[in-house]
């Protein structure tokens, strides 16, 4: 069979194909072949596991290399360095060769270990520097403790023999430095020891309160706040710090205050109570920050150079590794054939794709400059295979809301054709408005304008997701237009295109109730709503009664369509109980209730009921008594009618057990012929073929071979498999049997449901209509009815809220919800009369899909 | 624009009907013919290559589609049972 051209109409046609590859340039054709994105490998060596195969050091190395990379970016993070984008490569799709590989590999760890080793140096160097800074600040603080403190040992001592005063609370600021020998010499007679330190402030209150209870108050506490944030060189987050210096009483307490004061996170430092000496430490401290920050400052220098140069490439090396990690993984899908030293691979393609494969292969192999040719071979089986739909920017979102619901089975009608036009319209019957189809039509082209900027940066995620919808919306927009004018709605107001076929009397009086009469009696409105059922006092009569019709039309319209679906499907897969059992006693008991009802719709339509001088009838009742009470009619139609409808009820009716019982009784047939004539399924267990005898082990293992393709022993070991637990089934006729109740009832009850639903039409067309006439006569009906500068200020002001809340609400809301709806017309009630699904995803090994996947910026 | 292009032939055709106005429900089937006429165009017509199949499916329904919304509608107001009443009507206007 010649291959069709692949279309959206049904699933591209796929073949099996083996590949023969020489072992020295597999890693080469798997990369040409990523490259091209259309070829799906098989797994050839499902029973081994990941740790046995083949490429797995090599996948570990570049795994490797992926984390040093990744840590290269947390560096550049840290050190806030640009990346170089992707997006700013000329070409990122090179692929390197291996010993490119194997270099960028070597100098990534060396990379890897430079900026370990700096990181390291500066880390400690910075480390340093906030002990000597804290150090400098404790000396600083310490200093006017000192100072003070010393002034008070008199009273200190004072007030231990009297008890009552506390001097310790007082402050001594006014004494002179002539005091200060003698203090000196009192601290230390008085055998007061002190610490000092730093600690985080949000501790410090935890700090004094646990020294206050072990050491029961005998201490003197005094702490100040350093102004600026400690910077922690591990997290690079400033901490508020307080410096303290505690004095007290004895060894053992001064221990202890110690252990408490580091246990708590403190910093300790050494501060001498001799104030020519504490100038002197400070001014050590000051030369030895200053050398630190130079060396400091160095390192920085040369880490954020070192940075820098890996910045310019790092997001190409990680496409590499990427595209890398890939080859080697599929590589591990491959079998490889000892005698011969050749890969053997196996992979699903679209046939029509097969021809670019070929060349692409033989591309491969020239440049390597191999004898050996790459050999492609197509196998023939009984594995079903991939569901592939190509797609292009158009299409592709359409696609995608098919696929989100389910795979289509191979070659089956898919129901992304029709989708393109059904989804948009169903979504503008909701939506219908001339003014709001317009905006989105706007929007819709200005993203697909600016198509190519857009599709480079990074956008947030509802917007990415309106994006990838542009030509849905764009559809949408348009079709919103057109109905727009049908409803005769723009922005909730009318649109008078053409001569009304509604005259009021001439004769009018201010707030009197009139009603219009037909001007000329043959005219009707040519397209659309006549203009004049606007801000009318029955225009929701009018407008309910046309578009619940017209919802249930439409809807008929859809639903059979979408049934056809299924005869087309049956025809396409040569099942022509299908046809008979399925198809067509399901459309014949449709459309005699529901093709009944349009008829009758259209018919009373039709019908000029005044000129005759005879009641148009109640459709719903005539609905519910065709059922009730059949042949007797109440108000008729037509004449006839009860034949008719007698006859339909009954059709409808007969077809109830055909549906039922046709199909699995004739499978039943079917199977016992076949069974009789002698032939088994494949599947069964007892048949043994005679082609199995020879003494393959991998055959033996497997029972039988399926594989219709080259009897050569190298490819009988790969293809053994397919379709191994597929086969045919086992015939069962109770399974058939339940199967097809479920469906008949399922189908009937269906009918009448899904043509209820799509009444969801009439209700969000009306919603969406009345919330932009309410909108309208709050915000800018209201501004018209002013008048004088507070009118004109009042229109700008309520322009701009109702232009918003349109744009919001009406557009944005409102189009989601219809969007939604739209979505399940097309899920349940569509794809349920047609649609098999059960089919396998085609995900072709490409450098493209992956790097989607796993975006590299 | 297919949208539009649909709306555009669909006033051709009714302002063709609008000369011999006896025939208003006939506009009906010259819409029908009309889309025919469209659907065998766009067929024929559609870009070759592998967007024929999209063209054509999408040409084609979306003019059917638009027929089926102006011929409801149309046929809805054909011999309408109810006529509008209105009590705000403002005396010039009606005039």
């Amino acid at each position: 069979m010649a291959p069709h051209k692949d279309t959206l109409f049904r699933s591209a046609d796929m073949s099996l194909t083996q590949l023969y590859i020489a072992n020295e340039i597999g890693r080469e054709v798997v990369g040409a072949l990523g490259e091209l994105g259309s070829m799906d490998f098989r797994d050839l060596n499902e029973s081994t596991s990941a740790f046995q195969r083949t490429y797995t050091h090599e996948i570990r190395r570049l795994d490797n290399v992926e984390r040093q990379l990744r840590y290269f970016q947390a560096q550049m993070d840290k050190g806030n360095i640009p990346v170089r984008s992707i997006y700013e490569f000329h070409n990122p799709q090179t692929s390197p060769s291996a010993t490119e590989i194997d270099e960028l590999a070597d100098r990534c760890g060396n990379l890897e270990h430079r900026i370990a080793s700096l990181n390291e140096s500066y880390e400690t160097l910075k480390k340093r520097e906030v002990e000597l800074t804290e150090w400098r600040w404790v000396l600083r603080e310490a200093g006017g403790f000192f100072d003070r403190a010393r002034g008070q040992t008199e009273d200190i001592r004072q007030s231990i023999d009297m008890g009552d005063d506390a001097p310790l609370l007082h402050d001594i600021e006014h004494n002179d430095q002539g005091q200060d020998v003698q203090a000196e010499r009192s601290l230390l007679t008085m055998n007061i020891g002190f610490v000092a330190g730093v600690i985080p402030r949000e501790r410090i209150a935890a700090f004094e309160r646990i020294l206050w209870r072990t050491l029961r108050g005998n201490l003197y506490m005094n702490q100040s706040e350093i102004e600026e944030p400690i910077i922690d060189p591990e997290t690079n987050e400033g901490i508020n710090k307080n410096v303290f210096v505690i004095f007290a009483h004895g060894k053992e307490i001064i221990a202890k205050i110690r252990k408490i004061s580091e246990s708590l996170g403190a910093n300790l430092y050494s501060v001498d109570e001799n104030t020519e000496l504490r100038r002197d430490q400070i001014h050590d401290v000051n030369t030895r920050l200053g050398d630190l920050s130079n060396v400091l400052r160095n390192t920085e220098n040369t880490l954020s150079a070192e940075l820098t140069a890996i910045a310019r490439s790092s997001t190409i090396w990680m496409v590499i590794i990427k595209k890398e990690k890939a080859i080697y993984s599929t590589l591990n899908k491959f079998s490889y054939d000892q005698a011969r030293k050749t890969l053997i691979a196996e992979a699903w393609c679209p046939t029509n794709d097969l021809g670019l494969v070929k060349s692409t292969l033989q591309d491969v192999n020239d440049r390597a400059g191999l004898s050996v040719p790459t050999i492609v071979n197509q196998v023939k089986t009984t594995k079903t295979p991939p569901t592939y739909n190509k797609t292009n920017k158009f299409t592709l979102a359409f696609q995608t809301i098919i696929d989100a619901y389910g795979t289509a089975k191979y070659q089956e009608v898919n129901p992304g054709l029709p989708t393109i036009v059904t989804f948009p319209f169903l979504f503008a019957v909701m939506f219908g408005d001339f003014g709001h189809g317009t905006l989105m039509t706007l929007a819709a082209c200005a993203m697909i304008y600016w198509e190519k900027g857009l599709s480079k940066g990074k956008l947030d995620e509802l917007f990415s997701m309106a994006f990838y919808g542009r030509y849905i919306m764009l559809m949408m927009g348009i079709f919103s237009m057109y109905t727009g004018l049908i409803y005769c709605d723009a922005f909730s107001k009318d649109i008078p295109l053409f001569k009304s076929m509604w005259e009021y009397p001439s004769d009018v009086k201010e707030g009197e109730t009139v009603s219009a009469h037909r001007g000329d009696a043959g005219y009707t409105y040519p397209f659309g709503v006549d203009w004049r059922w606007h801000d009318t006092e029955n225009d929701l009569l009018f407008s309910n009664s046309y578009k619940m019709k017209l919802s249930i039309l439409l809807g008929w319209a859809h639903m059979t369509f979408s049934l056809c679906l299924s005869y087309v499907n049956a025809r396409h897969f040569k099942k022509p109980i299908d046809i008979w059992g399925n198809f067509l006693p399901g459309m014949i008991f449709f459309q005699s209730i529901f093709g009944y009802l349009v008829f009758t719709v259209v018919y009373k339509w039709s019908t000029d009921w005044y000129a005759l001088g005879k009641d148009p009838p109640s459709l719903l009742n005539m609905l519910i008594y065709m059922f009730l009470s059949p042949g007797t009619i109440e108000t008729p139609l037509y004449s006839g009618q009860a034949a008719v409808q007698t006859i339909l009820v009954l059709l409808a009716v007969c077809c109830v057990p055909i549906l039922l019982f046709l199909k699995p009784f004739y499978l039943r047939y079917e199977y016992n012929k076949t069974r009789a004539l002698g032939y088994r399924g494949i599947g069964e267990r007892h048949q043994v073929s005679a082609l199995d005898d020879d003494d393959d082990e991998g055959q033996t293992l497997n029972g039988h071979r399926e594989s219709l393709g080259d009897d050569d022993e190298g490819t009988a070991m790969i293809t053994e498999d397919i379709g191994h637990g597929e086969g045919h089934e086992e015939f069962e006729f109770s399974e058939e049997m339940i199967h097809q109740i479920i469906h008949t009832i399922e189908f009937c009850l269906n009918c009448v449901s899904h043509t209820a639903s799509y009444l969801r039409l009439w209700a969000l067309s009306l919603a969406h209509q009345q919330l932009s006439i309410v909108l309208w006569n709050m915000t800018l009906g209201n501004a018209f009815a002013m008048s004088g500068a507070i009118g004109v200020i009042a229109v700008v002001i309520m322009f701009g809220m109702w232009f918003t809340l349109t744009v919001f609400v009406l557009c944005i809301m409102e189009g989601t919800s219809a969007m939604l709806h739209s979505l399940r017309l097309h899920w349940v009630e569509a794809m349920s009369k047609h649609f098999l699904g059960d089919g396998i995803p085609f995900t072709p090994f490409s450098f493209k899909v992956l790097l989607e996947e796993e975006p590299v910026e | 624009m297919l949208g539009n292009l649909r709306s555009s032939t669909s006033l051709l055709i009714c302002t063709s009907d609008l000369s011999d106005s006896m025939a208003n429900g006939w506009s009906i089937f010259i819409g029908l013919a009309f889309i025919a006429l469209f659907s065998v165009a766009s067929w024929f017509l559609a870009p070759k290559g592998d967007t024929q199949t999209v063209w054509r499916s999408g040409l084609i329904m979306s003019a059917v589609a638009c027929y089926l919304m102006w011929a409801i509608t149309l046929l809805a107001q054909l011999h309408p049972l109810i006529t509008p009443l209105n009590n705000h009507l403002r005396v010039e206007n009606s005039a």
